[in-house]
């Protein structure tokens, strides 16, 4: 590996990746994690596949409804462990494209043109470090810093990350404190206020976010609660702190999530949120953001139906109250329930409706989302991939307000109906 | 799998069990002992394994029993393939409605046991691409040159009384799913499934090193992943070198087999079944076995 040193400078990143995974095998233990979903589709009338999201919406039932790859290539290893000493490198690289083509150029350049061979986007969304056990006085705590995923929470079957911090960061994680584990971390989400003109600085603001956790707290049988403090605050320089057109916009995001096992054979996640001002959203802080306050609620699970079908179900109520009057409340429900033929085969059939009512005058937009799938997985749980699946989708919405996400839904339809074949896989 | 008795000998052995049952009653189940297969291990039911053959295979309640030395249990049993290369076994025990955690023995070509694998050798395996939950390891079957003696011939698979009395705790599959999107794994308990006399494995043999490159960038989504890892976790006191000396010599652990194995014999008022292990185990040199019988009658009459 020591040769490699020079190679990796010069090689693209990836390549340097893909050669660090096949030298290390006789060298050291890597890590290989990913995700990958990736198909083809198309829409019932013409045209590429379409997908159907709520005007307004944060997010969409997402089986059978998504209309790009996405791909995940995650490299760690343990680079040092000595008397329970441990430090973990981990890495993770991001692509997208529309899957328009063969070639989809990673260019970097997030406007998308409109040109179909060079829409792809990369990134290296992680790349920390993790010192376990690094003082003796907090035994089983982990030091960390670098670029890194911190304790998402999402759900499934819409995509959707309801509490996600994540950014170049450091902390300390896994303080036991005997009742719970404690968290502290530090990170870094950056405006695009360079598009101010007022004064024209072109300057970007930074904004931190503090994140305090306490979780697994037992509180009942297979049930555990967590409570998360976030203060989020715009970091701003004395150039953007003299110009009147920026905000020090700052607020906090409170959680409590109460997680409970053995829940008719799954698990059930009940999440509560509050957030003010700069911190309205899902834990980053904005600091354009106007005045107000948030109440959402995430509720989740998985159950098993008697022996051969499995349910994901979410609710979602989310009310933004903005001073200016321009927030919104948003419903969502969704179901995905899998009935199994066998240990790789199975039907799905996924159920959503999303409805977005604006705050002062307009229109709501709702939408409702049928899915049925064919699906070939390995193993036959719930969470089992990769998983291989033929679907065809119908979508019905508010003509009015509804923006497709296609050229091949015109505006003012309201109804349309797409099919393909997809794959997910993690690993 | 569907053991048939192929051969001779096990059937022998099947209808001497069935004809003594009395006889087993005073340290084994009955029901146990009604069911032992064979007599010695050379009269187990072996499956030849071709190298590079793969073979997904199950243990069920119809599994023929052996008498162990940890005790009666089922078995599979397998002749491995002469070759002049080094064999590599990949040996998985998938875990679903039940689960098989497995103790390895490997015998020579004269029958001698020459090493056991305890279930440290098969740690648990968290279900990952296309593999599922399982107790998983790997073994280099040793291998001097083709026609040695002392070459690594057979295989057994069997568990122990001790083994099944454990119970293996899974990640649930949504932790892992979280852990492969970084996110925050749900805080629930995990499933756990207990050991029992029953399992689905799987059981690869390959050359060494006969894996392509691509293979090897693939290993964790194909399941033979962190190998380095299952290579250290072998038990150190389990794994006792062959002496590459003269074939005469019997391993320490071979005597130790062959005292067991008498001990319970004789425990079960088996005398026939005593008399022909200290043959056997002559025949293979292991002499102390004989003395041992010997001893051991001496002390029942003494008593």
């Amino acid at each position: 590996m020591v040769s490699d040193s020079r190679m990796l400078k010069k090689t693209p990143l990836l390549a340097a990746a893909v050669a660090a995974a096949v030298c290390s095998t006789s060298a050291l233990a890597v890590d290989f994690h990913g995700y990958l979903r990736s198909g083809i589709g198309a829409t019932s009338g013409g045209g590429d596949q379409a997908c159907f999201q709520a005007a307004g919406a944060p997010a969409k039932y997402r089986l059978g409804n998504e209309c790009e790859t996405y791909a995940e290539i995650g490299l760690g290893a343990e680079l040092y462990n000595e008397n329970a000493r441990t430090f973990y490198l981990d890495s993770m690289i991001a692509y997208k494209s529309n899957q328009a083509n063969d070639w989809e150029a990673a260019l970097g350049d997030s406007a998308d043109d409109g040109n179909p061979y060079d829409n792809s986007v990369a990134s290296v969304r992680q790349f920390n470090v993790q010192a376990k056990n690094f003082l003796d006085a907090l035994p089983g705590a982990t030091l960390w810093a670098g670029k890194r995923y911190y304790k998402r929470h999402d759900v499934h079957i819409n995509d959707y990350y309801y509490w996600d911090v994540s950014g170049p960061g450091a902390g300390i994680e896994d303080i036991d404190l005997g009742f719970g584990k404690l968290a502290l971390a530090w990170t870094r989400n950056t405006d695009g206020t360079w598009v101010y003109d007022g004064a024209g600085t072109g300057t970007n603001v930074a904004n931190d976010t503090v994140d305090i956790r306490l979780g697994d707290l037992k509180v009942n049988t297979d049930g555990a609660l967590e409570l998360g403090f976030d203060y989020g605050k715009a970091n701003l320089n004395e150039v953007q702190r003299d110009d009147p057109g920026f905000d020090d916009q700052k607020g906090y995001l409170v959680t409590v999530e109460h997680t409970q096992g053995n829940w008719f054979g799954g698990f059930n996640k009940l999440a509560l949120q509050y957030a003010s001002d700069g911190m309205i959203g899902t834990g980053h802080n904005n600091s354009a953001a106007g005045d107000g306050d948030m109440f959402r609620l995430v509720d989740q699970g998985v159950v098993q139906l008697g022996d051969r079908v499995e349910m994901m179900y979410v609710g979602i109520y989310e009310d933004k109250d903005l001073d200016a009057g321009n927030g919104q409340t948003w419903t969502s429900f969704g179901v995905r329930p899998v009935y199994k033929w066998n240990d790789i085969m199975s039907t799905a059939v996924e159920l959503g409706y999303d409805r977005v009512e604006p705050q002062g005058d307009g229109d709501d937009a709702d939408l409702v989302k049928l899915t049925l799938a064919q699906q070939w997985s390995a193993g036959n749980s719930f969470w089992a991939r990769p998983q291989v699946r033929a679907f065809a989708t119908y979508a019905r919405w508010d003509g009015d307000v509804y923006n497709a996400a296609s050229e091949s839904i015109e505006m003012g339809e309201d109804d349309g109906l797409t099919f393909g074949v997809q794959v997910e896989a993690w690993w | 799998m569907k053991m048939t008795t192929r051969l001779p000998a096990a059937c022998l052995g099947l209808l001497l069990a069935l004809a003594g049952p009395a006889q087993a009653g005073q340290t084994q189940n009955p029901l146990e002992a009604e069911a032992i297969c064979c007599d010695n291990l050379a009269g187990l039911p072996f499956q030849a394994l071709p190298a590079g053959g793969h073979l997904k295979f199950r243990i069920g309640a119809d599994a023929p029993r052996f008498l162990f030395p940890e005790g009666v249990s089922p078995f599979a049993a397998f002749r491995l393939p002469e070759t002049d290369r080094t064999l590599e076994l990949s040996l998985r025990s998938l875990a679903g409605d039940d689960l098989f955690q497995p103790r390895v023995m490997l015998l020579d070509a004269a029958m001698r046991p020459t090493r056991a694998f305890g279930s440290e050798a098969f740690p648990y395996q968290p279900a990952r691409g296309f593999v599922p939950d399982a107790l998983s390891g790997r073994i280099q079957i040793r291998s001097r040159y083709p026609g040695a003696q002392d070459n690594e011939r057979y295989l057994i698979v069997y568990t122990t009384p001790e083994q099944r009395q454990g119970e293996t705790r899974l990640v649930h599959p949504a932790k892992t799913f979280a852990r492969a999107h970084g996110n925050e794994p749900p805080n629930i308990p995990d499933p756990i499934v207990a050991h029992g006399e029953t399992g689905t494995l799987e059981l690869k043999i390959d050359a060494e090193g006969g894996f392509a490159l691509g293979q090897t960038l693939l290993q964790p989504l194909l399941g033979a992943g962190q190998r380095e890892d299952v290579v250290a976790a072998l038990p150190q006191p389990a794994v006792d070198a062959v002496a590459p000396g003269p074939v005469e010599a019997a391993l320490p652990e071979t005597e130790v087999y062959y005292r067991n194995a008498i001990d319970e014999a004789l425990g079960s008022g088996d005398l026939d079944r005593a008399l022909k292990l200290a043959e056997e185990a002559r025949r293979v040199g292991a002499e102390g076995a004989r003395r041992h019988l010997l001893q051991q009658l001496k002390a029942g009459l003494d008593g």
